[in-house]
């Protein structure tokens, strides 16, 4: 039996982190953390954090929410990374995420 | 300060939510096929197919909880609208001008404020034919301050 939780985090009107994970029982087996920025009506992802593929990585996008690169990353709890995301904010598409 | 919006997704809910997955993406085969055969990296369509892998199998359930971690969002939070989200908790309401008109309130203000409430996810609009159905997001919101 699978429970989803899904949460948006709302850390300016213009940005938000979402946040999907999914549990087994009370094992968590999925997680996905992305922080999307608005551009007119869209929600386009910058950063993402997950272990789609069972595997931990981080995900950043261009302007328009293309894939540009990808890097393994330990998995943090949301607490964590949302306290990046306050910190670092759009910067983090300059900084070397697998040192964070 | 933290403002935290919890909603429990029902059996209606999720019959909801997996129709807007079907408008999405039309089937849940063809977003298997676009996320494990196509490997597409939209991490859009991967958080889709876990969601709805979940709401097929008997027993799968998904809660929702949005955070506002700034003080922004009571800029939104009039007491009209309030009302409105209070209303639209306890009642099915099929379209803006059947609440304005169960609130005895004028039908633009009306559409403001749920524009105004959609912006921060409290409110979705459906369209439904030519009505858009107001559906609140929302039901309990807890204020609270870290230390």
């Amino acid at each position: 039996m699978s429970r989803i939780l899904r949460q948006r985090i709302w850390v300016r009107r213009d940005e938000v982190l979402d946040a999907v994970e999914g549990f087994d029982g009370t094992r968590r087996t999925f997680y996905s953390y992305t922080y999307r920025t608005q551009r007119g009506d869209a929600w386009i992802p910058t950063v993402r954090w997950d272990n789609w593929e069972g595997q931990d990585h981080a995900d950043r996008y261009d302007e328009s929410g293309v894939l540009r690169d990808r890097v393994a990353w330990r998995e943090r709890p949301l607490p964590d990374v949302l306290k990046l995301v306050k910190m670092f904010r759009r910067n983090l598409l300059t900084m070397d995420l697998a040192e964070l | 300060m933290r403002v935290e919006v919890a909603r429990e997704v029902g059996t209606e809910d999720a019959a909801r939510e997996v129709a807007s997955l079907e408008a999405r993406h039309e089937a849940f085969d063809a977003l298997r096929q676009r996320v494990f055969v196509e490997r597409c990296n939209d991490p859009g369509a991967v958080d889709d197919y876990v969601v709805w892998k979940a709401l097929r199998e008997t027993g799968g359930s998904l809660e929702e909880r949005t955070v506002f971690d700034t003080p922004d969002v009571f800029r939104a939070l009039t007491p009209r609208r309030v009302e409105l989200l209070e209303h639209l908790h306890g009642h099915d309401v099929p379209s803006i001008k059947d609440l304005a008109a169960n609130l005895r309130r004028d039908y633009k203000n009306t559409y403001d404020d749920l524009t105004a409430l959609e912006a921060w996810g409290l409110v979705t609009l459906q369209r439904e034919g030519k009505n858009q159905r107001p559906i609140a997001r929302v039901t309990s919101l807890r204020v609270s301050w870290e230390k």
